[in-house]
């Protein structure tokens, strides 16, 4: 099971608000994939964001088609909270995030 | 720990819609109100066209706006429920028949119209809160802040109706006099107890949510809640009984002091987001506190009474004390949740089926942020110019307000409603808005 081409697929789930992907955002806490399973672990921008089901079931889709074979589990988790700077460097540049020493 | 996803029980977008697209055509009803008003406005606040006005605004545009965010909200964000989506589409078609009517009884003070018209106003609020009430206190998983603000503003609502009709039965009965203090006891139920709670919970919610803010604990928000809630209900209690100016002016700044301490947690979560750039609902927040701290200073002076009534048009403090809070803080606050909340649920419907599958636009390719700030800079220069008028007494410049406050209505109905209808694209193609690999 090649973890890189999870990720890649995960790259193409938006977060609808902010408009990149749920990746660079840094949303992904965890992927574990075997020939049979795949188990995301992924956050939201805020504890209660609205698009937390929205995502969870972006992302349950995206890997359905390409993994049709596969048992997708898709687990929202609140620990750690995210925070700017879980976000890959190309979000601070797109997003125009500051810093967190503001 | 795991995170219960809770926007599977959104409402359905013809259920939300109509209220949030509706709402802002009673905005451009009060602004032609004011648009063809007459002197008598600087002199008496409970003339008929301000009495009809201040309702066309209150229970028009922003209550009509805001019962539509909170069957949104409820199930959306706090993961409750609603009674009955079918009770929803009841309540909206009865709401739309009884304000117009229950504000065109008002403007030619006609008792019989206002006691049937206002009797269908009460009915919807009824209907409202029976639907919404679950929606709100039962929720599960979203925050309790915002939760805790909207069921307290539930009740506000409840008393400001319950006296308002008692009013209207009053006028056709003469039980009691109604006097200014009572009237304001009455207003202020409603404006502080309904709408203000409403959007500072609301703010609670969304603030940190789309600016991504790191300071998103508030430590004042309960607080404030209890002061703010509290404050209302003694001030609308203690001024049933017609206060001396010493009286009331403490009262007013008990008021105060909770939308005050609001509106400056508010900013220093602002101050710590991560976003630089504001969006719609970030510039509408920020104008917004402004018109706050505004309303604030003038209402302050305005219960003090006699020092600025003592000419012939006693009124102006108070009218213009309206403009800034209504149009200015609750109506611009509306302004940019609206785009937001409307673009969500049509995102929500209509494309998160098919994300994750195909490429589908985002929030931002949603609404149009232009036209948006358009609405934003209209509907502010609209409330500072009927604050300015007000303050110095000119009736054309009042009357100019009014015909940009009406813009600012039919404007924001006309966006809103190219949110629901239009079709939306992407506006690039660039990951992750490319077509999903295969493996």
């Amino acid at each position: 099971m090649n973890i890189h081409h999870i990720v890649h697929v995960l790259r193409h789930v938006p977060d609808p608000e902010l408009g990149l992907d749920i990746v660079t955002l840094g949303l992904v806490y965890g992927i574990e994939a075997d020939d049979e399973r795949i188990h995301v672990r992924l956050t939201t921008t805020t504890p209660t964001c609205p698009m937390g089901g929205a995502i969870q079931g972006m992302v349950e889709r995206a890997l359905q088609y390409s993994y049709p074979e596969h048992t997708i589990k898709v687990e929202l988790v609140s620990e750690p909270p995210w925070h700017p700077e879980m976000a890959e460097r190309t979000a601070f540049a797109r997003l125009g995030l500051l810093p967190a020493t503001r | 720990m795991a995170i219960q996803a809770a926007p599977a029980r959104s409402p359905a977008l013809s259920v939300i819609a109509p209220f949030l697209v509706v709402a802002p055509l009673a905005l451009a009803l009060a602004g032609f109100l004011l648009a063809t008003a007459n002197g008598a406005v600087f002199v008496a606040i409970n003339e008929p066209r301000t009495v009809a006005i201040t309702h066309a605004a209150v229970i028009g545009w922003l209550t009509t706006a805001i019962m539509g965010a909170v069957y949104q909200i409820g199930p959306a964000m706090l993961g409750g429920r609603l009674r009955s989506e079918r009770l929803a589409r009841i309540q909206f078609v009865l709401h739309v028949i009884a304000v117009p009517l229950f504000v065109w009884a008002l403007a030619g003070w006609r008792l019989h119209w206002m006691g049937a018209a206002g009797t269908g106003v009460v009915l919807s609020f009824v209907l409202f809160l029976v639907n919404a009430f679950p929606a709100v206190w039962g929720a599960s998983t979203g925050s309790t802040l915002p939760r805790a603000y909207l069921a307290v503003a539930l009740l506000g609502v409840t008393g400001a109706a319950g006296l308002g009709i008692s009013f209207v039965g009053d006028l056709e009965h003469l039980w009691f006099p109604i006097t200014l203090g009572r009237l304001s006891g009455h207003a202020h139920l409603g404006l502080v107890g309904w709408l203000a709670l409403t959007v500072m919970g609301t703010s609670y919610q969304l603030v940190p949510m789309f600016n991504l803010v790191r300071r998103r604990h508030s430590r004042l928000g309960f607080p404030v809640l209890w002061w703010t809630a509290g404050s209302a209900g003694v001030f609308a209690f203690a001024m049933m009984t017609d206060p001396s100016p010493g009286i009331r002016f403490v009262l007013a700044l008990a008021l105060a002091a909770g939308p005050a301490a609001w509106g400056l947690d508010i900013f220093l979560m602002l101050r710590s987001r991560a976003r630089r750039h504001l969006d719609i609902q970030g510039h509408t927040t920020l104008a917004s506190l402004a018109f706050l701290g505004g309303a604030i200073v003038v209402g302050l002076l305005a219960a003090t009474g006699t020092p600025f009534t003592a000419d012939a048009e006693p009124a102006r403090w108070l009218l213009a004390y309206g403009a800034l809070g209504i149009a200015g803080w609750f109506g611009l606050t509306l302004v940019g949740n609206s785009y937001k909340i409307l673009a969500f649920l049509t995102w929500y419907h209509r494309y998160r089926t098919r994300a994750g599958r195909e490429p589908v636009p985002v929030i931002a390719d949603i609404y149009n942020d232009r036209w948006a700030h358009g609405v934003l800079a209209v509907h502010a220069v609209a409330a500072v110019l009927l604050a300015v008028a007000a303050l110095a007494g000119q009736l054309e410049l009042l009357r100019a307000g009014g015909v940009l406050l009406a813009a600012a209505g039919l404007l924001h109905t006309v966006t809103l409603a190219h949110i629901v209808l239009a079709s939306h694209s992407p506006r690039v193609a660039e990951p992750p808005f490319r077509k999903v690999p295969a493996q």
